[in-house]
């Protein structure tokens, strides 16, 4: 991989470590070019940080800082794309405090995808609303846009989940690019990596804080066109997200829930007070991106299928409840609500619970 | 002059035949056991001579050498206390004239010549019965016990004083052969038909007891797992003879046999604490005495709470599920005690138990919840075939009067699910589905191309593991014994698929 002068002078300066985005920023347009610093004209770093700061970067900038730093970056196969970059995305051009530097693991292409769409929810997303999600993001994927979401467990990994087989999903972490958080999705993370893409704001090796997931947020607002929010608490990080696309003017989507629902709280309080899309039905999202979905379900053929899909459709949706409803025998409905689960019609949920989707 | 008697001591369920030797000669008074007796063996010495002193009048003051062979093997417990006491017996009175060459001689005496029960007697008669002995000497109060094995004269005694008059020539009725019944209690305290509502649990238990599959039902607090996991010992089959002679042996060496009964005549339900040791649970200890575990064996081992279980202990049961026994080692040497029982599990879906209530709300963060449920490993989930929810029950279900299957209906499709296993696997060294291994998965699990193609796409569209494949089948071959179905049909296998995974990966 070359960079231009520019763009390692930018890489290297993102390097290092105790600078802050803000003292970033201020060096940067302190300096003509950012490839003055390469050159050793670090005074003007004196002029805008205090001492002990400026120090620090004028020590950086000695002779083989700019070939570690890169060394670093090939050894896993990270591209740096920086805001010198011709491939800087417009996204992120126009968001809140355009990050200086973003680290690409995997195919690259897909940050110029025309249609991207964020989907985040709760990590404690129910195990419906999962199902759900997956299959949006399969459906969203499938009909040819990009779904951006974050690494978490729940709804994040339920969208990797249904848009990683097309490929087409860009998972954004908020550490270094190496330092998956949580480390239970390491594995899930690295087959992004691989057949789709991994980014991040940060430096390898940049440990993960609590204050960086709002930060990652709003690049997951930014970069997509819309977003889709599946679950969360009032206070859950989605807020954040949805705060960021509703700032920037993006459309944002949002499961309904019934009232007192704990992980419903914000989908529901974003579409009564924030103006958000109520989306039940995958081609909300896909008539927003301006796209077609493809895939059908089959048609039910079996007459006990549908009348119990029917029934699960109208909110009775508890096994027991079924039962007693038809007046089945537990032996009797158990083949059936498999069968209605393989060809996508319903989603079981906690406990004996199902859902239709 | 020496003579001799014969006697048996155990290791494990193993019997092994100890010839008692004993030899009076003039001299100085003395008493000698020799031949690697343990503690309660060498105690022994005291207990013959008061019971010979009580009950005869006087013990002779000469020298006295018993010797056990064979002399290499470490001989524990108090069965030789008889076999002794015969042998010197015979020494020194020339009037008991009664060959016992072909008997075998057990029992504990008292101090004043009265026979203790022991611990063990089943093992021990079968021992003597494949030996070829024509009969048992025992306790009294073990015959009933005894008296199950087939082809042996049982010689009940009570007193040393009897032995005497039996070894001089008087008959002793033998005690009669005990024909086995299992036994099918008319009223459980917990029985199916108190259970209100439920109905996809109740099924999925009758599945799990029908095919004999570990079962694990997640539920939150108070949603009735314990209650459903109690009615299990009212559904469970009935035990052939040859399962409770296994069970009684090992029951009657663990010394927990009910003497007045005299067999296990049902499946045993254990259901250990989970702070039971390792050792307790498995087996082991100063006499290599059988676990829990083994305790269970042809029944049910009931584990409340699983994840509260240490993981030390959850994994120690990963062999015995695979295996169906336990070899326990210690420096004394290695004993395989049968373990093949069917696991019944319960947890709660999280550490404070509300995840996935509809009204409750869960107060645990993903990584307790994680946590919580790692503790039941993956290799260990492989082996539990049967995975289900449980639902909380309305009120308004609870309070319902309308009339529920009572278990006994339940167990007659049990028994008649069993008898199809049983006649299937006849030749195969197996008695139930959930044993199977690959060879009688291809056997007997033949699916047909439409059936094969379902189960391709489950496996995909429900990110279930290769692992999953040959538990499902064998679950889907249960379901279609109890349709009395030949061949494993699309409904039997759907139904199969719905006992799958719990879900940890999809939280």
């Amino acid at each position: 991989m070359k960079y231009t002068a520019d763009e390692l002078a930018v890489i290297a300066l993102d390097s290092i470590l105790g600078l802050e985005y803000k003292h970033k920023m201020k060096i940067l347009e302190a300096v003509k070019r950012p490839s003055d610093l390469l050159n050793g004209a670090t005074d003007v770093v004196f002029d805008v940080l205090d001492d002990s700061k400026a120090r620090t970067v004028a020590n950086a900038f000695g002779k083989d800082y700019t070939d570690y730093v890169v060394e670093k970056l090939e050894k896993r196969a990270t591209k740096a794309i920086t805001c010198y970059s011709e491939g800087y995305p417009d996204e992120f051009e126009n968001c809140y405090l355009p990050p200086i530097c973003v680290y690409c693991n995997g195919n690259v292409n897909l940050l110029y995808e025309e249609h991207k769409f964020s989907i985040v929810g709760s990590r404690k997303s129910p195990t419906d609303i999962s199902a759900i999600t997956t299959e949006y993001a399969s459906a969203l994927a499938e009909a040819g846009a990009c779904v951006v979401t974050g690494s978490a467990g729940g709804g994040d990994t339920a969208a990797i989940k249904g848009a990683l087989p097309t490929g087409k999903v860009v998972s954004i972490l908020a550490g270094g690019i190496n330092k998956v958080y949580p480390e239970y999705n390491k594995r899930l993370i690295e087959s992004v990596e691989k057949d789709a893409l991994v980014i991040s704001e940060q430096p390898p090796d940049y440990e993960v804080k609590p204050w960086l997931f709002p930060m990652r947020n709003r690049l997951i607002a930014a970069l997509g066109k819309g977003v889709l929010i599946t679950s969360g608490k009032y206070d859950g990080g989605a807020r954040h997200t949805a705060a960021f696309a509703l700032d920037q003017g993006k459309e944002v989507f949002a499961f309904p829930y019934p009232p007192k629902a704990t992980y419903g709280q914000l989908c529901n309080s974003l579409i009564k007070t924030s103006g958000a899309a109520l989306c039940d039905d995958v081609n909300d999202i896909l008539s927003f991106l301006g796209l077609n979905s493809e895939k059908g379900k089959p048609e039910l053929t079996d007459e006990t299928e549908k009348r119990v899909y029917e029934l699960i459709k109208e909110g009775v949706d508890n096994a027991d409840i079924i039962l007693k409803e038809l007046s089945m025998k537990s032996f009797e409905l158990a083949p059936v609500l498999t069968s209605l689960e393989l060809q996508g019609y319903i989603a079981k949920d906690a406990g004996n619970n199902y859902k239709a989707i | 002059m020496v003579s001799k008697s014969k006697s048996v001591v155990l290791c494990g369920l193993e019997g092994i035949l100890v010839e008692v030797e004993a030899d009076i000669s003039k001299g100085e008074e003395k008493f000698d056991i020799v031949g690697l007796p343990d503690a309660a063996v060498k105690e022994s010495k005291d207990r013959v001579r008061s019971a010979i002193k009580n009950t005869s009048g006087s013990f002779p003051y000469t020298s006295i050498t018993v010797n056990l062979a064979p002399a290499d093997v470490k001989k524990e417990g108090a069965y030789l206390d008889l076999a002794i006491a015969v042998a010197i017996l015979k020494a020194i009175d020339g009037k008991l004239v009664r060959d016992v060459g072909g008997t075998v001689i057990v029992g504990e005496l008292s101090l004043e010549g009265r026979l203790r029960p022991l611990a063990g007697i089943l093992p021990v008669t079968l021992f003597a019965m494949k030996e070829g002995f024509k009969r048992v000497i025992l306790p009294a109060e073990n015959a009933k016990e005894a008296s199950l094995v087939k082809g042996i004269e049982i010689i009940p005694v009570e007193t040393l004083k009897q032995v005497i008059g039996y070894l001089s020539g008087e008959e002793i009725e033998p005690y009669p052969f005990t024909e086995y019944y299992s036994q099918a209690e008319a009223d459980y305290p917990n029985d199916m038909k108190y259970v209100k509502g439920q109905y996809t649990a109740k099924r999925a238990l009758e599945v799990a007891v029908s095919g004999g599959h570990n079962l694990i039902m997640v539920g939150s607090p108070g949603s009735g797992k314990t209650m459903l996991a109690k009615c299990i010992p009212s559904i469970i089959p009935d035990m052939t003879f040859d399962e409770a002679l296994e069970t009684t042996a090992i029951h009657s060496v663990y010394g927990a046999l009910d003497k007045n009964e005299g067999v296990v005549r049902r499946r045993p339900f254990v259901t250990p604490h989970h702070t039971a040791t390792n050792i307790a649970l498995i087996g082991g200890g100063q006499n290599v005495k059988p676990g829990l575990i083994s305790l269970a064996h042809n029944g049910v081992l009931y584990l409340d709470e699983m994840p509260e279980y240490t993981r030390q202990t959850l994994e120690s049961l990963r062999q015995p599920l695979e295996d169906g026994v336990v070899t326990v080692s210690r420096a004394k040497g290695n004993v395989r005690y049968p373990a093949d029982f069917m696991l019944v599990a319960s947890m709660n879906p999280c550490p404070c138990g509300n995840f996935g209530s509809k009204t409750l709300e869960c107060k645990c963060t993903d990584s307790q919840i994680r946590k919580y449920r790692a503790k039941i490993s993956g290799p260990l989930l492989d082996r539990i075939d049967i995975q289900i929810h449980v639902d909380n029950v309305e009120y308004d279900q609870l309070v319902s009067s309308s009339e529920e299957e009572s278990s006994a209906a339940v167990r007659r499709r049990v028994n008649n699910a069993r008898k199809i296993q049983r006649e299937r696997f006849k030749d195969d060294g197996i008695t139930c589905n959930s044993q199977m291994s690959e060879k009688h998965l291809l056997k007997y699990c033949k699916l047909s191309k439409d059936n094969d193609e379902l189960l391709k796409k489950s496996f995909i569209a429900l990110g279930m593991s290769a692992r999953g494949r040959s538990r499902i089948l064998k679950v889907a071959r249960t379901i279609a014994d109890l349709d009395y179905s030949e061949n494993i049909e699309k409904k039997h296998l759907l139904e199969a698929i719905g006992y799958r995974s719990i879900g940890i990966e999809n939280l």
